[in-house]
């Protein structure tokens, strides 16, 4: 009796086999995106490799630290991942794909303090300046994924005086709300300026 | 009948309004009042408020965005902050306010600009004591102190020191003066301030040996070469000298409880390179006789009543020592007991002179618990040490005052605000007919 056959011959249970797949088949794809990112791609998860001194514990919005608008909410704090994994179901791969970077990982197990200590750090603040530049030329859209202008509600006046203030003078989020995060890296010299004709 | 109404006529002329050139005469009741939250600024030095510390703001700090465009309306809220213990006060004084109400007028004739302060104290007396020499029954040695010094905080000396009331004035010449004001001329290295440096090295710079000063006071930040403004990287004596010439200083003025009420004045001195005096001379200079280490004068007791005064005396009655009024050099024979105390300043309205006289019409009166103070400043000076103030003109403004027997950066400021005579302004001054 080929393959077929029994096949056939159990192909009620088959029937169901197929269709307990697909249904799970297709319940992954819809639960693919919140699964990674609120259960696999937990802050405790990323800190594993990313090492927690990489981060400024005394500024850091995740969960640390309450989000200082919103002190008696757990819920609304933020997570590496509503700033580093972007929106969408490709785009929750990285999540998994990112490890290509895996030989930093080797480098870690061989010299896990002095490496992180020393020679990363002008590396790090490479990153910083890369990744400021390109919030201050995109309007800050990571910030503004979840934060919404319109809604922000200001906790002191200072607040309500500088938010007046940037809407006037069109700056964006990045140029004041820098290392809020991050191991702290100083802001470079003409940071957030923007290119004009004349400056060749 | 003619020749009486001319010279009425003419006596009129010259005599001039009732409150010609006397600021206590002024009708203050006509003129509006500004009131003005002065709040504690602790350690929030230019370096610290160009350093990531000044969260979200140290980058527009250094591009010269002003204090207020976010903290305005937020000075109570600082003040009472700071106050009580902060990364920026590590002397917290207890019981010490962190803010202080005051009222603001300012008027102006032909001739002068005419100002009235009013500030409710901390304590229940006037701050009219001042540090003074104490004779232990065999030397006299300084006794009292602000409060922010140890001996203070530590309790081995009480807390003594005059109240003051300062203005700090610009007219557009010093770069960021009218949006961030005295932070401008507040940094590190300062008396009472972060990273204070050892006497040696203060002495051994040379911008320092060349002013023959000992410690760091007010400065500017166009007086230094590096871009932190470092106390120690001034430029040379030439370099600052084109820059008050060009009028890149500020004009510094005090009234003081103890060193210049008592004659009707306030003194005058300007920041630059350091916080100098105007050219000639106060109203109040040292009572120390440096070769006996004795004091230079005492009470005259025939006219004060006794030769000294003691711990009892100091905020029941005024204890400064005026030259002319109530002084005779110093007896070390004149049978001095343990407790006797004689002011260490001298105080005198006759000996001040030149650009430092100007400020010789304030003064304040303390009454239940408020300070009053009227002060007249003449237009249109034309010493190189003064901002001249003229009809037309606006200039930027900070305020300041030391309440509470303290000295240095333990004062409560303001904001900057401008002040227009006859033009457009944050507060326009009333011009009087």
């Amino acid at each position: 009796m080929d393959i077929f056959d029994l096949l056939f011959k159990y192909r009620k249970a088959v029937n169901i086999a197929l269709g307990v797949i697909a249904v799970l088949f297709v319940s992954w794809i819809f639960a693919y995106e919140p699964v990674t990112r609120n259960f696999v791609a937990q802050d405790a998860v990323c800190n594993y490799c990313h090492l927690p001194w990489e981060f400024n514990s005394d500024e850091r919005l995740t969960a640390t630290k309450p989000h200082l608008a919103h002190p008696d909410d757990k819920t609304s704090q933020a997570t590496c991942v509503d700033c580093h994994l972007p929106e969408g179901w490709w785009n929750t791969t990285y999540a998994y794909t990112h490890f290509l970077s895996v030989t930093d990982l080797f480098g870690h197990m061989r010299d896990r303090d002095s490496e992180r200590a020393g020679d990363w750090i002008p590396p790090r603040a490479a990153t910083a300046y890369r990744v400021r530049d390109r919030m201050f030329e995109n309007d800050s859209n990571t910030c503004r994924t979840c934060h919404v202008e319109a809604e922000i509600k200001f906790t002191r006046e200072r607040g309500v005086n500088a938010h007046k203030l940037a809407i006037k003078e069109k700056k964006t989020c990045i140029e004041c709300h820098n290392n809020l995060v991050h191991r702290p890296v100083d802001v470079r010299a003409n940071a957030f300026k923007k290119a004009s004709p004349s400056d060749g | 009948m003619k020749r009486i109404a001319l010279a009425i006529g003419i006596a009129v002329l010259l005599s001039g309004p009732a409150f010609a050139g006397d600021p206590a005469a002024v009708d203050w009741s006509k003129v509006p009042t500004k009131n003005i939250k002065l709040f504690w600024p602790g350690q929030s030095t230019y370096q610290w408020l160009r350093s990531p510390a000044h969260k979200r703001a140290d980058l527009q700090t250094k591009e010269g965005q002003a204090c207020v465009a976010c903290h305005k309306g937020e000075e109570e809220e600082m003040g009472n902050k700071l106050i009580g213990g902060h990364d920026l006060e590590p002397m917290p004084i207890e019981g010490k306010n962190g803010v202080i109400d005051l009222k603001f007028q300012v008027a102006y004739d032909k001739q002068d600009a005419y100002f009235r302060f009013q500030w409710k104290t901390l304590n229940d007396y006037a701050g009219t004591a001042h540090p003074y020499y104490r004779f232990d029954g065999k030397e006299w040695k300084a006794y009292g102190y602000p409060k922010l010094d140890e001996v203070v905080q530590d309790g081995e000396q009480p807390g003594i020191y005059e109240d003051r009331m300062s203005m700090m004035i610009d007219d557009g010449s010093v770069p960021m003066y009218e949006t961030q004001g005295c932070w401008l001329t507040c940094h590190d290295g300062e008396r009472d301030s972060p990273n204070l440096p050892e006497t040696a090295d203060i002495k051994a710079n040379a911008l320092f040996a060349h002013l023959k000063k000992k410690d760091v006071r007010k400065y500017l930040p166009s007086t230094r070469t590096d871009e932190n403004a470092s106390w120690d990287m001034g430029k040379t004596p030439e370099e600052i000298a084109k820059i008050k010439a060009a009028g890149g200083f500020l004009d510094l003025m005090q009234w003081r409880g103890h060193r210049s009420n008592p004659v009707g004045m306030s003194d005058d001195f300007y920041v630059l390179e350091y916080r100098n005096s105007d050219a000639g001379k106060n109203p109040f200079g040292s009572n120390s006789n440096k070769e006996t280490h004795t004091p230079k004068y005492m009470f005259d007791e025939k006219v004060f009543g006794k030769k000294s005064v003691t711990e009892a005396d100091i905020r029941k009655m005024e204890t400064t020592l005026i030259r002319e009024k109530n002084a005779v050099p110093f007896d070390p024979n004149a049978g001095w007991k343990e407790g006797d105390m004689i002011p260490k300043y001298i105080v005198s309205r006759e000996d001040s002179k030149g650009s430092a006289k100007d400020n010789d019409r304030s003064k304040g009166v303390w009454k239940d618990g408020v300070w009053t103070v009227v002060w007249a400043r003449k237009l249109g000076l034309t010493n190189p040490d003064d901002k001249a103030l003229k009809e037309g003109g606006v200039y930027s403004f900070g305020f300041a005052t030391h309440d509470d027997n303290i000295t240095t950066r333990g004062h409560h400021v303001s904001f900057p605000m401008t002040i227009g005579f006859g033009a457009k302004a944050d507060i326009e001054a009333t011009k009087l007919n």
